[in-house]
């Protein structure tokens, strides 16, 4: 019984990946949506409908917990939860029209709230399909988890321990699920869409992070965003978001102890660090039929540079492209925010100051200035001084990139936001606060 | 009044009379009995040639074969009555009986508010069970979310008579309020086609404008924003003609706010539903929303949102430039759009990612010197060979053969590991050979080449028998079969009664570079009829290069016919002399020779060779004064020669 239950469910996760990631149209998508409907009719020899429920990060079927199937399909789990949907139930008579309808309702965006699905189902007239909260005293608590557990720092976390999965499998030349990587995407890209300031929020916060994979992620998150925003595709978005994850994954074959040195590199120190990009664009080389081509790119064209002082010496590829252009500004941008290797974390309007001079030996130039359009010199989330001396924290970029919109901190002040760009405000910021300072750390709690 | 009509009104006035009945006397009185028998009747002869009936009720009267009967006080005391009972319409059916009828009418009489607990009088009447030929239907809210087409319509247009004709300001409310679930159930463009539902719209749209502007505002709003949603609508020029004279009490700010609100949804703003709204707002305001919405996009402080916006704008107007935005949107947007404008050149090339992925592939292999370890980007270029073939890359296929041919020098194990590429290389370079004009970065690639795939044999195979008389491959198969020229001649003299073909040979190697081109026209010439050689001599003569001893052996032993083209072959002074004394220096012992001079003299008067006139001085001298026919050809040739 389980084992078709599983398969029925398994083709449906299967179907809602597909569909998330390329749409109705796909023509993948009608052979999955088959193999579904012939896994339902098998299973409909015996009974006359199922029922799937989520329990925190598990799936249940009728008193069944399928432990290790929840593990395979952690991702579909989160995407349904986001959804406010903990409960399945498929009913015989089921048909291809209906399982269309659902999984178009299921990846339908709304950006301004969550979708009920079940009126929608009924509203549709598809009577063979509920979809919605489990209800009853004994779920409660475990759908409040679930509701906890889907804030933006949880799914930062989450993902991060994915992809760190996943990187561990590709040194190794073990095989890789790509789909799942680019449904971690898709989460991570949908919370920037729906609610991007707590995801950034987090990037600010995480670069003080020691860990190799937070910057990782940090760097895909605002290079998927900043593909957003210059108007990309999400299809394309999903590649740069793939790409930027991996970006880097020669650095992993580089000793460590020569990546954390503080004092100068000798040359073949040197040397070794500018192997990466070989390194990695070899390393991904093997993974081109699962993840594209396009995270060579980036293994390889992240270091070059317009003034020929970039690495590695290339003969052929003289430009990078435009994805590996992004990716390499994203790349810059948090590696000097953070704290890793010998570079103590700098304050953003430093950075930016970095960052303008680096430009002009950049490809497109012209993109830097736009990233920090979108971002601000001042990152959402960033604790500040400003030159009233009151502390705050960046809430909203505006037109100017120099004065976002604030709030200001107590004890000082009561809350309140406050358009630095307004003519009538003649405050500045004056600084950047570390969060795990001393001063700091009393203020991190309202970030 | 019609037959029908008089035969309606006859039954109505019975129903009337037996549901008074039934009110005031219990269900066995003689009088109620016999008004039933009588509604029978009446009911029987509507039946006769139909086989159902059914009536809609209204509070106002009741609808019949779409007639509205409501000017007799009698069809509104019924249709009241009915419609107490929240009866929605009653159906009859041929072969009623008075049972029935009965029945119906004992349920009818029960009170307003029991019908209602009991979940209505269809509920009741079907727990009767055997009311097989009277049918009715409730009326009900909940029908109003699940109702469809024609049936959710007719209720519709009932209820916006209802609520106006009670002015019951909670109903009205309520109305709106499912205005808009309405709208989600039933499009604009499926009511707009319906004359009777529009009138009805009309109505109580023009009532609630007079009495209620706010809720008359909320449901215009509704139908604005349905009506952009609906694709079928904006494609169908007549329904939104029809939408216009609803809307032309929406302001401009709420056009532009439906219009601000599209472009900053995640969801596309459509050209088609720009244009639709564009055309719904009347031609002179144009400039008013334009500059509405361009106050609103200048006002919007999230960065993010205005790039989004500016974004879609940017999309809208640079799309078919066959349907007209109008342009005072774009002129109103100009400031906006330039502040938020997005570097032209940023867009995400799928093209390029392939391109770059291909040097790539060679940059890596550049550096790959190990040979185990360049075995898998050999295997990435492979699988991208056909793509690579597809496109005619040259580029980077004779780029990936140097590297292949550097590799190679550095270390021997690179041999097995591009075995299959190279010979994919060659087999595809090789294939440009044959074309009479292959690409000029292949040509110059393959003139060079050490070695070929092919075979002398099939080199003279497809230029003798195939005809393929090529520059690259000859120029080919005398650098590499340098060993096998004596075959290629020996192809050519078979081929030489065809002058044509034999001509366009040499005429190829006339223009090769080659080193010894020269022993090759001479080779050629000694296989060849005279015709052919004197065309080789014209071409060495167009060359301006000769081999001086064979030039000369043919002006001693040709005919005059070859020795005219040999002479005009030589250029150097000295061979001119050598030249002369070969044709004119005959030893002429007592004139034995003669006629070999003088139709050497001839030969040189026809070519007009002016360069002899010196020699012929000379020979003049020379010759004795009895040899007077040599004399006189020599006086004569001067003469020709200086004239
Ligand atoms: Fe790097």
């Amino acid at each position: 019984m389980v084992e078709k239950a599983e398969k029925v469910l398994r083709a449906f996760m299967t179907s809602l990946q597909l569909t998330t990631l390329y749409g109705l149209e796909h023509p993948k998508i009608k052979g999955t949506i088959e193999s579904c409907i012939q896994a339902f009719d098998e299973l409909w020899q015996q009974q006359q409908e199922i029922v799937f429920g989520i329990i925190g990060d598990e799936i249940a079927c009728d008193k069944d917990i399928l432990f290790e199937f929840s593990k395979t399909v952690q991702p579909i789990v989160k995407f349904l939860k986001k959804r406010n949907i903990e409960r399945i139930l498929f009913r015989k008579g089921l048909n291809r029209d209906d399982l269309y309808t659902f999984l178009e309702l299921l990846v339908a965006h709304n950006e301004k709230e969550i979708p009920d699905i079940q009126k929608a189902l009924s509203a549709k007239k598809v009577q063979t399909i509920e979809a919605g909260r489990i209800s009853g005293e004994s779920y409660k608590q475990e759908v409040k988890d679930t509701l906890a557990a889907m804030d933006a720092l949880s799914l930062y976390t989450k993902s991060a321990q994915s992809f760190q999965r996943c990187v561990n499998n590709i040194l190794d030349t073990q095989e890789i699920n790509a789909l799942d990587i680019r449904f971690e995407l898709n989460n991570l890209f949908e919370s920037l869409v729906y609610g991007h300031k707590d995801l950034l929020k987090i990037t600010v916060l995480k670069r003080y992070d020691q860990s190799t994979f937070t910057h990782i992620i940090n760097v895909a998150i605002l290079a998927m965003l900043f593909a957003s925003r210059l108007g990309f595709n999400k299809e394309d978005i999903l590649d740069i978001g793939v790409a930027a994850l991996f970006h880097d994954i020669g650095k992993l074959g580089v000793s460590r102890t020569i990546i954390r040195k503080t004092s100068s590199l000798t040359n073949s120190e040197f040397e070794q660090i500018k192997g990466h990009t070989l390194y990695g664009a070899e390393l991904l080389l093997r993974y081109v039929d699962t993840l594209g081509t396009l995270p060579v790119l980036a293994a390889f064209e992240h270091h070059l540079k317009s003034d020929m002082h970039g690495y590695p010496k290339i003969n052929f590829n003289k430009k990078p492209h435009l994805g590996s252009v992004i990716i390499c500004i994203c790349d810059i941008y948090d590696a000097l925010f953070s704290r890793r290797s010998y570079k103590a974390g700098l304050a953003p309007n430093v950075v930016y100051e970095i960052m303008m001079k680096e430009k002009e030996k950049m490809f497109y130039p012209q993109l830097v200035d736009t990233f920090f359009e979108i971002m601000g010199v001042w990152p959402i989330g960033t604790l500040v001084e400003l030159s009233n001396q009151s502390k705050a924290v960046v809430r909203q970029q505006t037109k100017n990139i120099f004065k976002p919109i604030v709030e200001i901190l107590p004890p000082e002040h009561t809350p309140q936001l406050i358009n630095l760009s307004e003519e009538s405000h003649t405050i500045d910021i004056t600084r950047a606060i570390d969060p795990y300072s001393e001063e700091g750390k009393v203020l991190a709690q309202f970030i | 009044m019609n037959e029908k009509n008089i035969m309606f009104e006859e039954f109505i006035k019975a129903f009337r009379i037996t549901y008074n009945f039934i009110l005031l006397y219990s269900k066995e009185h003689k009088a109620f009995l016999n008004s039933l028998e009588e509604l029978k009747i009446k009911l029987d002869s509507i039946l006769k040639d139909k086989q159902q009936i059914e009536i809609l009720i209204s509070p106002e009267g009741v609808w019949f074969e779409s007639v509205f009967y409501s000017k007799e006080s009698f069809y509104k005391e019924v249709a009241q009555l009915l419609h107490q009972r929240k009866i929605k319409s009653i159906r009859f059916f041929e072969g009623v009986t008075t049972d029935e009828l009965k029945i119906l009418f004992e349920k009818l009489a029960l009170p307003a508010k029991e019908i209602i607990q009991r979940k209505g009088l269809a509920i009741i009447l079907g727990e009767e069970g055997n009311l097989e030929h009277c049918q009715l239907e409730d009326l009900d809210y909940s029908q109003l979310l699940h109702g469809q087409g024609q049936q959710i319509k007719d209720v519709w247009a009932f209820f916006m008579q209802e609520v106006i004709s009670k002015e019951d300001l909670k109903k009205i409310d309520e109305f709106v309020h499912n205005f808009n679930s309405l709208l989600e159930t039933i499009k604009p463009s499926q009511f707009l086609q319906d004359e009777q539902f529009s009138r009805h719209l009309h109505t109580f749209l023009d009532y609630l404008k007079k009495h209620n502007y706010i809720k008359f505002k909320q449901c215009l709003d509704s139908l604005l924003n349905a009506a952009i949603n609906d694709s079928q609508l904006i494609k169908n020029e007549n329904a939104s003609r029809r939408l216009k004279e609803f809307l032309i009490d929406v302001s401009d700010e709420k056009f532009c706010e439906v219009l601000w609100q599209r472009l900053l949804s995640k969801e596309e703003l459509e050209l088609a539903q720009f244009v639709f709204l564009t055309k719904l707002i009347g031609k002179g305001t144009h400039q008013q929303i334009a500059a509405f919405l361009a106050e609103k996009a200048n006002k919007e402080n999230n960065q993010a949102i205005a790039f989004m916006v500016a974004q879609k704008l940017e999309k809208l107007f640079n799309l078919d430039k066959n349907i007209e935005i109008p342009p005072v949107y774009r002129e109103a947007m100009r400031s906006f759009l330039e502040r938020n404008k997005i570097i032209a050149e940023v867009i995400f090339d799928r093209q390029a990612v392939e391109y770059n992925y291909q040097l790539i592939l060679l940059d890596l292999l550049s550096f790959q010197n190990s040979p185990k370890k360049a075995v898998h980007i050999v295997e990435k270029i492979l699988k991208i060979w056909d793509s690579v073939l597809k496109e005619n890359k040259f580029r980077f296929i004779l780029d990936l053969k140097k590297i292949i041919e550097d590799k190679k020098e550095l270390d021997k194990g690179f041999k097995e590991v591009f075995e299959e590429l190279e010979n994919r290389i060659n087999l595809f370079l090789d294939s440009f050979i044959w074309q009479e004009n292959p690409p000029q970065e292949v040509y110059s690639y393959l003139e060079n080449i050490a070695e070929s795939t092919a075979s002398a044999e099939e080199y003279l195979r497809k230029i003798f028998e195939e005809g393929k008389v090529f520059p690259l491959p000859i120029k080919i198969y005398f650098k590499v079969f340098k060993n096998r020229c004596l075959d290629f001649y020996e192809y050519f003299r078979k081929k030489e009664e065809d002058i044509e073909f034999c001509v366009r040979i040499i005429e190829v190697i006339k223009n090769l570079e080659l080193e010894d081109k020269i022993t090759i026209f001479e080779k050629l010439y000694e296989v060849s009829n005279d015709f052919i050689k004197a065309e080789i001599l014209r071409l060495m003569a167009q060359l301006g290069e000769y081999h001086k001893e064979f030039i000369f052996e043919i002006l001693r032993n040709s005919t005059s016919y070859l020795k005219k083209e040999a002479l005009t072959v030589i250029t150097e002074q000295n061979d001119t002399q050598r030249a002369l004394d070969i044709l004119l220096g005959v030893e002429n012992k007592w004139g034995k020779n003669n006629k070999t001079i003088i139709e050497n003299l001839s030969l040189l008067a026809e070519l007009q060779y002016r360069q002899a006139i010196y020699y012929l001085d000379y020979l003049e001298k020379k010759t004795p004064f009895w040899n007077f026919p040599l004399r006189n050809k020599i006086r004569e040739t001067k003469v020709i020669l200086n004239g």
